[in-house]
């Protein structure tokens, strides 16, 4: 499990990494800690039990990694491949993805709520029981890929495209959809409405 | 302290295991399932499984007790006196547990329709079925639901935002974006 311990900063509620009493804006020797610690994502094959939260990560490829139980909420993720990669039980809330790569993911239990997304691809993903509440997204694919019992509710999603997919109980409650395409999917079972809230 | 989460195929449900950094005495929050991984995780981190907390007596959250017992000596906490048949701690509302000096909130989330306990302990919120990442947690009648909302709405208002939810059934939240994008607070 990640760290819960907040930074000593006065004022700052962000969560520190492991073995530091400072958030990674607060740290000491911050430029050495966080090429420390993505060299460690590079390096290994699972990242588990990690806070890497505010980490701002341009053009690393990690590929096929095993990512469970990690925090990285509150980040920015610029140019990133996480093709093949499986994202568990994970947090990723208020963070910006631009231009990444998640083909071909299994991506469970895992939580993008209040993030941003610009041109990203989702394509040939398990992506199940995931929160992408709030998300806003941009020029994004997630074709071919199984999104059950994912939520999208009060999402604003504007050029993106959800082709072949697998939508049973997939929520978008609440989104807001603009030239949004659900071509050859099943979106008769998501759900777009709340019974209780008609 | 370290929590760590078991995810079990019985219901889909999400155990906790949590305990200090040096092992010792630890707590187990809704185990459905007392799988080979749970044991790895007890006994790898060198803890015992002292107390057994129940947020709701569904079998999702209660089934892995009757292995744990047989395992661990452990006492169990509960809204319900019994729990399939073993006796518990009924634990009320406001409570401040101390569990082996791990400091535990007690909060009651009680209708008409169905009683619960939420845990907190420190800046973690165990909260069952009640209140999942986007959600009311685990779906019910329409009458649960609608009372659900009304009383997720008053306990968690003022909640601070930076609390950490950990739901019986799906992926972790934050309170904050709970406030944000739940429909249920929006």
């Amino acid at each position: 499990m990640f760290s819960l311990i907040e930074c000593r900063e006065k004022g700052c509620r962000n969560f520190t990494p492991d073995g530091s009493d400072k958030c990674l804006k607060h740290i000491d020797k911050r430029e050495e800690f966080i090429s420390s610690a993505i060299s460690g994502l590079i390096d290994n094959e699972y990242i588990r039990n990690s806070n890497l939260s505010t980490i701002e990560i341009d053009s690393v490829i990690l590929k096929d990694k095993m990512i469970i139980v990690a925090n990285f909420s509150n980040s920015k993720f610029t140019n990133m491949d996480f093709t093949g990669s499986s994202l568990l039980f994970s947090l990723f809330e208020y963070s910006t993805f631009i231009n990444c790569k998640f083909e071909n993911t299994t991506i469970k239990y895992t939580n993008f709520a209040g993030s941003v997304f610009s041109e990203c691809d989702f394509n040939d993903s398990d992506i199940v029981n995931s929160n992408f509440n709030g998300i806003e997204a941009e020029n994004c694919s997630f074709n071919d890929s199984d999104l059950y019992y994912s939520t999208f509710t009060s999402s604003k999603l504007h050029n993106v495209t959800f082709i072949e997919c697998n939508l049973k109980k997939t929520d978008f409650f609440n989104s807001k959809r603009e030239n949004v395409s659900f071509k050859y999917s099943n979106y008769e079972e998501a759900l777009f409405y709340r019974d209780r809230k008609k | 302290m370290r929590c760590f989460i078991n995810f079990s195929l019985n219901g889909f449900s999400n155990a906790y295991l949590i305990g200090s950094d040096d092992g010792g005495d630890a707590i187990v929050i809704d185990p459905g399932e007392m799988n080979l991984k749970l044991l790895r995780l007890v006994e790898n981190n060198n803890f015992y499984i002292r107390h057994i907390l129940i947020t709701h007596n569904h079998k999702p959250h209660t089934e892995g007790i009757r292995t744990l017992l047989k395992i661990y000596n452990a006492e169990i906490y509960s809204a319900s006196d019994t729990i399939l048949g073993y006796p518990t701690k009924v634990t009320t509302p406001g409570t401040n547990l101390n569990l082996s000096g791990i400091k535990v909130d007690v909060m009651e989330f009680s209708g008409k329709k169905e009683k619960s306990l939420v845990y907190k302990i420190g800046k973690m919120l165990f909260t069952g079925d009640i209140l999942g990442a986007g959600n009311l947690g685990h779906e019910e009648s329409i009458e649960i639901m609608e009372e659900r909302s009304k009383l997720v709405s008053s306990l968690f208002k003022n909640m601070d935002k930076n609390i950490m939810v950990f739901p019986g059934h799906g992926p972790p939240s934050t309170i904050r974006a709970e406030k944000d994008f739940n429909p249920e607070f929006l």
